[in-house]
């Protein structure tokens, strides 16, 4: 299958209320290569789950402003009929969601919740639709998916609820799944199986994954670049391997040191002082500065994404600098 | 005294039982169980309102035998009519012989008709029945309309429109509401009846022309409900993740809106329908004495007028039946609307 | 998030279709000019104010059941609506043969509406029936009845009481049909009155047509239908928008809008049924005929009928009004409102301080209203009026029986012969008298008044009895109460009777309306 990229250009996601505006995605440019796996890191409030909704176009037009572009291939994700961008959803594009507790319909079978994707975009009858999405069941790993199938949410565990809501998302093969957070809400041993799940998915059918999280050592696991975001804007991305060992970002670095590690458990987690800054009173210059310890005159005034190679870009003063070689304690993940 | 007293059987609390893969073996004998312990409240609520009924009736130190020994009542009269009625008998006495007499089908004797108070039930009965039916279906059909234009187009006029109109709905007493429709739609235009009522085994024509106007009077206030319950339950489903997962797989219009909106915003507006029930049994009494409609709500009020016992412990029950009926209807419509609500 | 308009709008198009769908069906079922069931040429519609307690006229205790059971039974005697005086009915003429001896002469040839024949013996049936029913009170005084032939009936008397006459003229003179000893005679009745019944569903309506068996004039109307409407707003709308021809027991509120719709008589006519204050005579401080004279002295009577009744009322100062046979003149010049006169008899009586008096009354707005009126009356001669408000069998059964208050505040509905009213209200041993005082001459006064049957004595003697009741004022009256009654000016031939209780089987409705 030719994969398609899906690219990500000046990206700026902008909520209206009564009491003003909020950008909650500013410039965010990046892309995820055919077949590949990338992870989008930040803390909440860095405009990860806005970039994701954005690409679904599940924003609400009447609140929400959509600035720059995004393609994926040949179609123009964000200017779309209402009509054509329900039918690419489910199709082109898949989305999944952090809480299968709450993003399946309590009220609806399994069944019903993975056969409506399959009818409302193959046109397919009851029966043969039942027969696919029992596949698609086998496919994302639900034991005894037959029986499952009849099943309602409350009534699987929430491993198996989350493999449910991924058979719904990738029932009709979508060439791109933005999985927004999808193993937060599952204890540990469950969290592997589905990212296991999710890469399966990456390298047998060749889709493409958009994984949000705020865990650096998921991405570590199974991604193949890294897109990392802070308050709204794209700061660092790279190759997983290289901007894990190496993180040219103070914030990538503080995020790696901020993760959980599995050898860890009981010491203090090193957490980053300080809160993502409000957009509307984001400081001039680098949006980081207040929290960064190595902070200097320079980083006050405007920053650039500045490419460091082909396929490295960070937006950090000092990343530049040659005699600044960031290095963070713990690095290297894999 | 001018209502029965409010039977109200409050769905008995319900739990969303987790993990339903595992079954218990005796599932069937627990069900059975279950039912026969239901029936067994369902009776008891019975004997308890129209024993409360009863009570509270004779509270009221009134006295049938007044009302019946007419004009020209002596004393000595009075007391032969009591013993005659066995109304110096102790209350729980009373209570007792009229139980057992329903037990065998006999509901007695109108003390200020001597009409057989089966007989008068089965004339009024399906008046009323009639008239609670269609203004349930009124609150059904147009509040869920109007709940949904209210919740889709909110915020713009016409959900202003929606939102308004229920608030007003709800606001206004149906006996007024009654009083303006004839004036309105019977006086100044005389386009329907002002008074009475046709049964529907008479004519559906003649029917629906008799009925509009009193279904209007009682069903406004159930079509406001609805629409008001509907809306607020919508805009809060709209919110939900499943909304935007079902979205998220390219499900839209009417599939979205039916399958995963309605259907979730469907249990609290289950439970107003239950209650619903409820108020328009209640409301009839109101408004059939504003029509000067033949049913069970005039029945009742001559009755408390006249102290007649048997009529107004008949209707007690009647009413008390229809509720919990309902109530039971409603409990149903929850199991099968949401399946995470078991038999507990 | 919202659901953005798009996505939705087939379904609100359809939800606002089915909205539409709905009040075109309401418009659709008012296809049909509203007609009301009975307004055609050839049937009158009235609404009857209540729930006839039973169409047996021998069994429902109710007082209000006349107006339902006029059109079917016809009463051996009749009375001129105007002043109760007896005229002949089924009986073409009757006379006392002794004191305690009633012969009446019936006419040739009378038939029940079902055929069969009303003669003598018919009529002894049914008034020996009437004995052993529900009102057998009405003739406790009869001794028996004969029927020497068939067409004379001969009623003998315990003690001498012409009002017998009268009482004929009510429910005892309707004489039951053959069939009465049916146990389902209360839903198929048959009389000889001018209307036969077709059929009746309780408290729905009575659907009734002529009686081609009727002894007198045939009614105007072929058909007649009767409408149980017990709400009197709901009977005013019924008036208003056509449904039916004729209603009485109206609110006095509705007159306005009755009259000025212009295609209605409205009128208030005054029966026998007045206002009053009840006395027991044997508690204090009601014992002392100055403190019962004061309090009508105090009373306002003209005030209290502006304040309650709208002013559709006559003052009341005897236990008639001023168009019956009985009434007398006399009177009109008793009791006038005189707050001095009643200070000064108030301080005679040794009340000068003020005196509690306490009553009982229904629960009713117009009762609340009237109460408020007169408290506020006594007040001014030092009486602090208090006034329980109860259910109207509660409270009858407080102060009739019990003797639980000083005083009742109820009605009296009068009898078609004033000596029922007199006696029922002022003898010593009456039910309506519960201290069992008696009224000094009065009684023997009241059974020289039932002795004759000449009109101008009985008056006479009743003008006397109202000079002793004046004078020991045993209660207070206040006035008779107006029947807001209303009939659509294509409606002849009504007239109110004194009675109260209308009769609409002679209404005739012109075609054209």
């Amino acid at each position: 299958m030719a994969g398609d990229d899906l690219v990500v250009d000046h990206l700026s996601v902008v909520f209206r209320s009564r009491t003003g505006t909020h950008a909650a995605v500013r410039d965010a440019s990046f892309r995820v290569g055919a077949g590949r796996m990338v992870g989008l890191v930040g803390e909440s409030g860095s405009g990860k789950t806005a970039t994701g909704l954005a690409l679904l176009g599940l924003h609400d037009p009447a609140t929400t402003t959509i600035g720059g572009g995004a393609r994926f291939g040949d179609t123009d994700l964000l200017h779309l009929s209402p009509a054509a961008a329900d039918r690419l959803r489910g199709s082109l594009v898949g989305m999944i969601f952090q809480d299968p507790m709450t993003a399946l319909n309590p009220l609806l079978t399994i069944g019903t919740q993975v056969t409506e994707t399959i009818r409302v975009h193959e046109g397919l009858d009851r029966r043969s639709a039942r027969d696919k999405a029992i596949d698609v069941l086998a496919r994302v790993g639900m034991p005894d998916p037959a029986g499952r199938y009849r099943r309602y949410p409350h009534e699987l565990s929430g491993g198996l609820r989350q493999r449910a809501m991924i058979a719904a998302a990738i029932a009709c093969r979508p060439r791109l799944l933005v999985a927004d957070e999808p193993t937060t809400a599952l204890d540990l041993t469950i969290q592997a199986q589905i990212l296991r799940l999710l890469r399966t998915l990456c390298d047998d059918e060749g889709m493409s994954v958009l994984l949000i999280t705020h865990d650096l050592g998921a991405v570590g696991a199974v991604c193949d670049d890294v897109v990392t975001m802070y308050a709204g804007e794209v700061v660092e991305i790279g190759p997983t391997a290289r901007v894990l060992d190496r993180p040219s970002h103070p914030y990538t670095s503080r995020l790696m040191a901020a993760r959980p590690r599995v050898d860890g458990w009981g010491e203090q987690l090193d957490v980053i002082p300080g809160r993502v800054p409000s957009p509307s009173a984001s400081p001039e210059g680098c949006l980081f500065r207040p929290r960064c310890r190595e902070a200097r005159e320079e980083c006050a005034g405007p920053q650039e994404l500045v490419a460091l190679g082909p396929d490295r870009s960070v937006r950090c003063v000092r990343a530049s600098d040659p005699r600044d070689s960031v290095v963070v304690a713990g690095a290297g993940v894999r | 005294m001018s209502t029965a007293p409010p039977v109200t059987a409050a769905p008995v609390p319900l739990q969303p039982q987790r993990d339903g893969a595992a079954r218990p073996p005796g599932r069937r004998a627990a069900a059975a169980r279950t039912l026969a312990l239901r029936a067994g409240a369902f009776l008891a609520t019975l004997v308890l309102a129209t024993f409360v009924a009863f009570w509270l009736i004779k509270l009221v130190p009134g006295d049938p035998a007044t009302a019946i020994a007419g004009e020209n009542a002596t004393p000595e009269r009075l007391a032969e009519i009591r013993a005659q009625l066995g109304l110096d008998k102790p209350l729980l006495a009373q209570y007792g012989s009229w139980a057992a007499g329903v037990v065998h089908g006999d509901f007695g004797t109108s003390l200020y008709s001597g009409q057989s108070v089966a007989g008068l039930l089965a004339q009024r009965l399906p008046v009323t029945l009639s008239l609670v039916f269609c203004s349930l279906l009124l609150a059904v059909v147009v509040g869920v309309a109007a709940g949904i234009v209210g919740a889709v187009r909110n915020k713009r006029p016409e959900g202003r429109v929606v939102t308004g109109a229920a608030t007003l709905g709800i606001a206004v007493p149906n006996f007024w509401l009654g009083l303006v429709l004839v004036t309105v739609f019977a006086i100044w235009n005389p386009w329907f009846p002002a008074t009475g009522f046709s049964r529907a085994g008479d004519g559906a024509g003649e029917f629906l022309r008799f009925a509009v106007l009193p279904t209007l009077a009682l069903g406004a206030a159930g079509v406001a409900e609805v629409a008001r319950q509907l809306r607020g339950a919508l805009l809060e489903v709209f919110t939900a993740d499943y909304i935007r997962m079902a979205r998220a797989k390219g499900i839209s219009g009417t599939a979205l809106l039916v399958r995963h909106a309605l259907r979730n915003a469907g249990v609290p507006v289950v439970t107003v329908l239950g209650l619903l029930i409820n108020r328009l049994v209640g409301g009839t009494v109101v408004v059939e004495v504003v029509f000067a409609i033949p049913g069970m709500g005039t029945l009742v009020v001559d009755a408390v007028k006249q102290r007649d016992y048997p009529v107004i412990q008949a209707v007690v029950l009647v009413m008390a039946v229809i509720v919990l009926v309902a109530n039971a209807i409603v409990e149903i419509l929850y199991r099968r609307i949401d399946p995470r609500i078991r038999l507990s | 998030m919202t659901l953005y308009r798009t996505t939705a709008s087939a379904v609100v198009r359809r939800a606002l279709l089915g909205l539409l769908g709905v009040a075109l069906l309401v418009t659709a079922a008012c296809g049909a000019p509203a007609q009301g069931g009975g307004t055609t040429a050839t049937t009158l519609t009235v609404a009857v104010s209540n729930n006839p307690s039973s169409l047996d006229p021998q069994a429902g205790p109710s007082g209000t059941d006349h107006v339902s059971l006029y059109p079917i039974y016809a009463t051996l005697v009749e009375f001129d609506p105007k002043t109760l005086v007896a005229t002949p009915g089924l009986a073409e003429s009757w006379s006392f043969t002794d004191p305690t001896t009633l012969r009446l002469k019936l006419r040739p040839g009378l038939k029940f509406s079902d055929g069969s024949p009303l003669d003598a013996n018919a009529v002894k049936a049914s008034l020996e029936r009437y004995q052993t029913q529900t009102n057998k009170a009405d003739l406790s005084n009869v001794a028996g009845v004969e029927a020497p032939d068939p067409t004379t009936v001969v009623i003998k008397e315990k003690t001498p009481d012409t009002s017998l006459v009268l009482v004929l003229a009510d429910r005892a003179g309707m004489i039951v049909g053959p069939t009465a000893a049916n146990a389902d005679f209360a839903q198929k009745p048959v009389g000889a009155g001018p209307y036969t019944l077709v059929s009746y569903s309780p408290g729905d309506r009575l659907v009734l047509k002529r009686n081609p068996n009727y002894y007198g004039t045939p009614p105007p109307m072929e058909n007649l239908e009767m409408r149980i409407i017990t709400d009197p707003k709901a009977a005013a709308n019924a008036l208003l928008s056509g449904q039916i021809d004729f209603a009485d027991a109206l609110d006095a509120n509705d007159i306005p809008q009755l009259r000025n719709s212009g295609k209605l008589t409205v009128e208030s006519p005054v029966g026998l049924y007045f206002d009053m204050i009840y006395f027991n005579l044997a508690q204090k401080p009601l014992d002392d005929v100055r403190v019962r004279q004061a309090i009508n002295l105090a009373l306002d009577r003209d005030d209290i009928i502006q304040g309650t009744v709208n002013g559709q009322g006559e003052p009341a100062r005897q236990p008639l009004p001023t168009s019956h046979w009985a009434y007398d003149k006399a009177n009109d010049s008793v009791w006038p409102h005189d707050v001095a006169k009643a200070k000064q008899l108030m301080a005679e009586a040794g009340y000068a301080g003020g005196v509690t008096l306490t009553t009982v009354a229904t629960a009713s707005p117009l009762e609340i209203r009237r109460n408020e009126i007169i408290r506020s009356q006594l007040a001014e001669i030092g009486i602090d009026y208090k006034v329980q408000s109860m259910d109207t069998n509660q409270g009858v059964s407080l102060y009739f029986e019990k003797q639980g208050t000083n005083a009742a505040q109820y009605g009296w509905s009068g009898r078609p012969d004033p000596g029922q009213t007199y006696n029922r209200l002022f003898a010593q041993n009456s039910y309506q008298n519960p201290g069992k005082v008696a009224i000094p001459g009065l009684d023997q006064v009241l059974a020289q008044a039932v002795a004759t049957e000449d009109t101008a004595q009985r008056a006479a003697a009743y003008a006397q009895a109202d000079k002793l009741i004046a004078d020991f004022a045993p209660y207070a009256p206040l006035y008779f109460r107006g029947d807001v009654t209303a009939y659509s000016t294509a409606v002849t031939g009504y007239t109110a009777s004194l009675l109260g209780k209308p009769k609409v089987a002679f209404l005739n409705k012109s075609s054209g309306a």
